[in-house]
């Protein structure tokens, strides 16, 4: 009697268990997805300091530049964040006993941008970015200790334009101007930018220009505002929508700077992440979301309601 | 006379809107659920509206009151996404893709009411179910990868919805002779034409558009027929045919947004058009052998399901089924019914290895029930008591990985590559990363699905 009722019970589970869903382990293999640097020796805690600015070594500097965009019948408060790696030398004396002389190397690592129209983003491809000339500035210091005050020269960089375009010429209206060169490579003129993902592709030349100064905050810091002046050339676009008349206005109230010392020398973050002795962009890189979250590099939030 | 009959069923139908289906897998009502829905040839009160309009003739007279409802332990599992196969940011979608299954409320009332018209040969009737979801319900999913942005979530196709939706069938039968009786009934879906007008002052703030809707809402109809044929005393046979029908939206959006009016395709058009509550056609046979106190049945179905829509207009591309269900009644004493059924119903769905994710499964439906009839105040009353046990064959679904994923087109219907290959380099994605298959379909790489729906329900009918 009991191994019948065993039975049907073995029986009547095994039937309910036939309609229970098991979970599928699938076996479709993993795929590398994006190569992220290793972070290995990177740190964002302070190296020792002797309290004074020393600019020789490698910085990060960091620009927020603020505008309002006016496109598509709409205003939008618009940001660019750029990403710049700079080698400061040469470091001098001015002709005052406190002025501080020295040399900058400018790279362009990264460019981001807050969203435009009906939140779209442009991104700057890392082709555009890679084919950018290292800049030479000059940068001064008067005092190198906290409030000490920081200028610099001015930083003009052509994207898909020559070096024959000047800071103050007009930029050239057609792709056929001999002046506008395939700087990414992409076999077509001037730069290639992508709006969304992948949305359109809009080709343009482009021109900017900042000027930078800010005050000494301690030993490995300096922050501070600029000016800065963007002029563009649109040639073609995939979509209308993305070749659509856009104006820019500076606003200046919103514009920063911060430069750090990421070599880990006098009192700086070290983003060596290869242990080679040097900093390029692809650390730099690496190191972004990290500084961000440790807020040693602030994004302000878009704010429409500044441009109305 | 019969002309006449036929003109009123005929005109009342066209001015009464219904839709299915709650009674398609469960039963039109009571007795209808404790026989497992094998009512073709056995129809015999006012479930005979949808099962089969013949079996009106052999009604009495009556109002019935049900209450029905479905204790859900359905589940779909998803398979672990592998590495590398996101599209970029897939981590952002508005909802995480998670299980599904679990259907939610299935519960509502049923009303009935059959009369005698004109003649002791005409009798009409008519059944609504009012689902506890309130009418019009609608909840449309997209069944391939687009789902990923919506409730990235899957669900049973057949079931689900479609067991939410109310139901209001009218039918009228004549009695021919002793031996044979004919019916004809309609059942009707709503078709909706919905356009959506909108301005965007600021495109870089479209939460702040203007937005009208016009609204047109219509009936659709779909006829059901059938047939009852007794040759002899014992035997009794029974034909019925549903027409197809669903609930479809169509219409469109207009989108106008401030600064784009010289563009060539100003204003935006988006149209649309969603398919719900889909029903085939669908054909009954069924045959009642009827002893001294008992009566059993068996029936088959053939469904067309090849005619299925999807949720987004297209042809589902399912199979043709067949079905098959047997009853049995037994009658205790005067006036008292014991009853069961036991029925198959294959899944019309076959196995989802492309772009589509269809979710359905065999079902094995046992059931049990009974009716006794008593007086109260010198009148007549029933009860009956249904419960139904739906068992869903456990399903495996794995997705085939094409070799070379193609776009997704409209023509293709493997998994789909919603990334195409790039040289360039963005922030979110590098070109590398775009090199071969990049979906975020819900259903990859794979998914299964089962379970349990428990339904029972009582229904009370004054004889008159």
């Amino acid at each position: 009697m009991n191994a019948r009722r065993l039975l049907d019970v073995s029986l009547g589970s095994l039937a309910l268990m036939a309609c229970e869903a098991q979970r599928l382990n699938v076996s479709v293999p993993d795929r590398d997805a994006l190569i992220i640097a290793d972070a290995g020796a990177q740190t964002l805690d302070a190296g020792m300091t002797d309290g004074e600015l020393h600019a020789d070594g490698t910085w990060l500097l960091f620009i927020q530049d603020r505008y309002c965009l006016y496109a598509a019948g709409a205003v939008s408060d618009f940001m660019v964040w750029s990403w710049y790696l700079v080698n400061l030398s040469g470091e001098g004396p001015g002709a005052e006993m406190n002025q501080i002389y020295f040399q900058e190397r400018v790279k362009l690592c990264a460019q981001d941008q807050s969203p435009v129209t009906a939140g779209l983003v442009t991104y700057i491809p890392a082709a555009v970015t890679a084919a950018l000339p290292e800049r030479h500035l000059q940068g001064f210091l008067v005092g190198n200790l906290p409030g000490g005050r920081f200028l610099s020269t001015e930083l003009s960089e052509n994207w898909g334009l020559s070096d024959a375009v000047g800071p103050e010429d007009p930029l050239p209206e057609s792709a056929d101007d001999p002046r506008v060169i395939d700087q990414d490579g992409d076999g077509k003129p001037g730069v290639t930018m992508v709006i969304g993902n992948n949305f359109c592709t809009v080709q343009i030349a482009q021109r900017t220009r900042y000027r930078l100064s800010g005050e000494v905050v301690d030993s490995a810091r300096i922050e501070g505002t600029l000016w800065s002046d963007v002029s563009k050339s649109v040639f073609d676009a995939t979509l209308p929508l993305c070749k659509a008349e856009n104006q820019l206005d500076s606003r200046a109230d919103g514009n920063r700077m911060v430069m750090m010392r990421v070599d880990g020398k006098n009192g700086g973050t070290n983003l060596d992440a290869d242990g080679d002795g040097r900093i390029d962009c692809a650390e730099i890189m690496a190191a972004r979301e990290r500084l961000l979250e440790a807020e040693l590099v602030v994004k302000d939030a878009p704010n429409a309601a500044r441009c109305r | 006379m019969r002309m006449g009959a036929l003109a009123l069923g005929l005109g009342l139908a066209a001015a009464t809107p219904a839709r299915a289906n709650v009674f398609e897998v469960f039963g039109a009502n009571e007795r209808a659920r404790a026989m497992a829905g094998a009512m073709t040839a056995t129809a015999s009160d006012v479930a005979a509206v949808w099962h089969n309009p013949a079996g009106l003739s052999l009604a009495e007279p009556g109002i019935s009151l049900g209450l029905g409802g479905a204790f859900d332990r359905t589940s779909i599992l998803m398979a672990p996404r592998p590495k590398g196969y996101d599209p970029p940011d897939y981590a952002l979608r508005l909802n995480e893709r998670r299980d599904g299954g679990n259907q939610g409320q299935i519960f509502g009332f049923t009303l009935g009411l059959t009369l005698k018209l004109l003649s002791e040969d005409v009798r009409a009737g008519v059944l609504i179910y009012f689902p506890s979801v309130g009418f019009a319900h609608a909840d449309a999913q997209m069944p391939d990868e687009r789902q990923q942005f919506f409730a990235n979530q899957l669900r049973f196709e057949l079931l689900d919805e479609r067991l939410k939706s109310e139901v209001i069938a009218l039918g009228l039968s004549y009695r021919l002779s002793d031996w044979l009786a004919l019916g004809l009934g309609l059942k009707t879906l709503q078709v909706a034409n919905n356009t959506t007008s909108v301005y965007t002052p600021n495109a870089a703030d479209p939460g702040r558009s203007y937005l009208l809707t016009k609204l047109e809402q219509n009936t659709d109809t779909a006829l059901v027929a059938g047939a009852m044929i007794q040759p002899w005393d014992f035997l009794r046979l029974g034909l019925s045919f549903h027409d197809e029908i669903a609930f479809v939206v169509r219409g469109k959006s207009l989108i106008q947004i401030r600064g784009q009016e010289n563009e060539d395709d100003y204003p935006v058009t988006q149209p649309i058009e969603q398919v719900q509550h889909g029903s085939v056609p669908r054909f009954g046979f069924g045959a009642a052998y009827t002893g001294t106190a008992w009566t059993a049945t068996f029936e088959g179905r053939w469904e067309l399901w090849s005619r299925y829509l999807g949720p987004d207009g297209e042809l589902a591309r399912f199979d043709d089924t067949y079905s098959l269900a047997g009853g049995f009644e037994y009658q205790l004493r005067p006036g008292t019914w014991l009853r069961s059924g036991m029925a198959w119903h294959p899944s019309p769905v076959p196995d989802q290895t492309g772009r589509t994710n269809y979710v359905d499964n065999d079902r094995i439906v046992a059931a049990l029930g009974a009716g006794n009839e008593f007086k109260l105040w010198e009148n007549r009353f029933q009860v009956d008591l249904g419960v139904q046990m739906h068992a869903l064959l456990a399903r495996q679904t794995t997705k085939s990985l094409p070799k070379r994923a193609g776009a997704c087109t409209v023509d293709n219907r493997a998994l789909c590559d919603e990334v195409p290959d790039t040289k360039v380099d963005t922030p979110v994605q590098s070109a590398a990363g775009t090199t071969g298959l990049q979906t975020g379909n819900p259903g990859f790489p794979g998914f299964s699905s089962g379970g349990y729906m428990l339904s029972a329900g009582v229904d009370v009918r004054w004889l008159f």
